[in-house]
This record gives C-alpha cells, structure tokens and sequence, in this order.
C-alpha cells in the first residue's frame, strides 16, 4: 500500500462516518445519504493530492459532499424532500433523551428549513466555529450566527414546547 | 455574581453561540463573575448536548470497508479501461488498414462473462451482506427460474432478484473458504459452453443451465473449483 492509499484509507476512518450523518441530515433519506458519502469518497480520492494540510481534510470532504448533494438534486430537479426516513433503528445512545423525545427532535432538525440546519450541522455536528461555518457556506460569520440561533431557537421550541424562548441576545 | 446583563454579557453570549466549543479566557472569566451568563451558558449546554445526541444517528455498519471496498474496484476498473483504452488506440491504427474489422471490433455485444462481473462490481455491497438466508427463501426466488436448489453447504449471506442486463435473475451471495462468492443466476443469458472470468480483482465461471446461464464470480483468492461441482450437484431442474 502506498502513502496516497494509507492517507486515504485514514480519511476514511476518520471522516466516513461524519460525512454518511452530514449527508444524512442534508438528503434526509438514508440510502442517499450512503451513495453521497460513497461519491463523495470517489471525488476525494481522485483529487486527494490537493488536499495540502490534513487539518482541513473534514471541511474539504463536507464541501465535495455539498457539491455532490448540489449536483445530485440540480440533475434530478427535485424540489420536495424524500421521505422522512427517521425510525427507532438510527437513533443513538441519549442519556438525556428518551426514545420519543429524540424521534421529536429527528422530525424538528428535518423539518428545519435548510439555511438553519447546515449551519447547525456543521457547529454542533462539525465542531466548526462561525467564522469557518462562514467560509465552508460563503456566508457572513454574523449571518451564520443568527442562522444557528434561530435553529437552536426551534429546536429547543420543539423539545420543550412550554419553555418560554428568552430572546436573551440581539443578534 | 452579578445578576445584571451588562455589554460585556452581550459579548460574551455572542461569542458562546458563535464558537460553543471554544470558550476564551476573557469568556471564562466574565462567566465566573456573571451568574446570568453562567446559566445561560449551561442551557446551551444542555441544549446542545440534546442535538448533538439526537445529530448523531446511527451509521451503517461497515460503511468505511465498503467505502474502501469500491475504491479498489474503482482502481481496478480504471486499470481494465486503460487496457480498453489502449485496445481502442490499437484498433483505431488498424482501423486505417482494416476498418471492417475494426467496426466488428468495436460493434460487438457484451459478453455474458462481462455482465456478470459488471454486475458484480455495481453491487459490491452485497458482499458484506450478512443476511443469513434461509434455503426455502432462495428457493421462493428461483422458483420463476424453474431451478431449486436441493441443499446447501454454504452459509447464504444474501439473496436477491435483480434486473441483470434487462432480465429478472437472482443474485445470491455464499459465505466461501476465504472471500464471499457470488452467484448470478441470468436467465437471459444463453450459451453453449462453460466459460472463464478473469479481471484484475475478481475470477470465476459461468456455466450453461435449461433457462439462461449460471455465474460463480469471488474473489481472485478463492478456489472457486468446488463450488462449481458442488452448485451443480445441488442445483435441480423443477
């Protein structure tokens, strides 16, 4: 095996699974989110030579995986979302939620429209600060900000219907 | 503790909901002089610990062997398309002195042995397939193929009916010695004569059957040999 096959199949490692939830998420349809992370792996693999510093190797896969989601949506011309595929089998291990309570929340993260979830994705999923969220989606890190606010906001309305959003920073 | 909301506290939720897992010194410190933002802070906390939980489903088992898996027969098939390639350019010189033959050449049909390892190799991912399929449901899927199997001496980790090259044909996955082994049952695709399969990753046979042909592919390691005799032994006319 050579070194392009060994950072390769590093990558794959570490990132396989980041990429297959980010793809979930973004596609919401289970078996598309897998072809995604397969295509994704495809591209990455036929230009991993530019990738120069591996610190940035995860924002260089969720960009490839975006470009692929983009094409692959441009190319079928769908505009309605696939079936909300959330079922008891794909959810985690919560030692605060239960069961029900993380089904509530699959459906609220889904039902986030898109310019709120990628944003919250990438910061809670990702670990991305606004700033790289800003570059990743070529957006103003004040912009993203506001954008992850209001997806928290929703989110915290859907699992907590009687608390009472306290609006406590003006963004 | 302050219980006042201050510019500084504006400052410090801001940057909590911009970098939550980055909290700078001058953060942490107004965090300990302001039980406001303390509490503020340990709400999103919570909250983020919630949707992170909820973020992160489960991920298909073995996706990154089989993320890997294709990569190798990706370079495979782009090795096999550099030797067509080559061929092209080859027959392309030829077609200068012969291009009759030449558009023979190029004009002719895939050959059952190719749809066999095309087929193979788009649906790699039934070779980590761990199904466990009972006798009785391969036979279900045969049956149309007016063929049952009698026994079994191979775990079957996967069975199917699948469109292969335009016809209805079963396409089963037998636990072998070393690699898993594919078997294609093709009904329409007709020969005489028992033929060979041979690329860089993958080898195997295809045999002639009542209906169509029967093809035994896996991996270049295995002995395929014994499969093919004992298949045969158990493979049964209805």
């Amino acid at each position: 095996m050579n070194n392009k096959d060994q950072e390769f199949e590093a990558l794959v490692h570490a990132y396989s699974a980041d990429v297959y939830r980010f793809a979930y998420w973004l596609c919401k349809n289970a078996s598309l989110a897998e072809d995604m992370t397969q295509e994704t792996f495809a591209r990455a693999w036929k230009s991993i030579d530019g990738l120069v510093d591996d610190r940035a190797a995860k924002a260089w896969l969720i960009t490839i995986l975006r470009r692929e989601i983009a094409r692959h949506f441009g190319r079928k011309r769908v505009d309605t979302v696939p079936i909300q595929e959330t079922n008891i089998e794909r959810l985690g291990n919560s030692p605060g939620l239960n069961a029900a309570e993380q089904l509530e929340l699959h459906d609220a993260i889904f039902k986030l429209d898109n310019k709120y979830r990628e944003p919250l994705l990438l910061q809670v999923l990702g670990g991305y600060s606004s700033q790289e969220i800003g570059t990743i989606l070529d957006l103003p890190p004040s912009v993203v900000l506001t954008r992850v606010h209001r997806a928290r906001q929703k989110l915290r309305k859907a699992l907590s219907p009687e608390t009472e959003i306290s609006n406590v920073v003006r963004l | 503790m302050s219980n006042q909301t201050t510019p500084n506290c504006t400052h410090a939720r801001r940057a909590l909901l911009s970098d939550p897992g980055h909290i700078a010194d001058d953060i942490q410190q107004h965090l300990q002089a302001c039980h406001r933002c303390t509490q503020f802070a340990h709400e999103l906390s919570c909250l983020d610990t919630d949707i992170q939980t909820g973020l992160n489903i489960k991920v298909p088992d073995k996706l990154a062997d089989r993320i890997l898996l294709a990569k190798g027969v990706r370079q495979s098939r782009h090795s096999n398309r550099l030797g067509v390639w080559l061929k092209g350019v080859a027959a392309s010189a030829a077609l200068l002195m012969t291009s009759i033959g030449s558009y023979l050449y190029l004009s002719a049909p895939l050959l059952v042995e190719e749809i066999a390892l095309a087929h193979v190799r788009d649906e790699l991912h039934h070779l980590i397939d761990k199904d466990n399929i009972e006798l009785a449901q391969l036979n279900n899927l045969l049956e149309p193929l007016n063929i049952r199997m009698r026994n079994t001496s191979h775990t079957i980790n996967y069975a199917g009916s699948c469109k292969i090259h335009g016809s209805a044909g079963v396409h089963v996955v037998l636990q072998g010695e070393r690699a898993p082994v594919t078997l294609l049952f093709m009904p329409g695709e007709h020969i005489k004569a028992r033929k060979t399969i041979e690329d860089n990753s993958f080898k195997g046979v295809v045999l002639p059957l009542a209906q169509g042909s029967l093809a035994i592919v896996a991996d270049k390691q295995e002995t395929l040999e014994p499969y093919e005799q004992r298949i045969q032994e158990q493979l049964t006319t209805i």
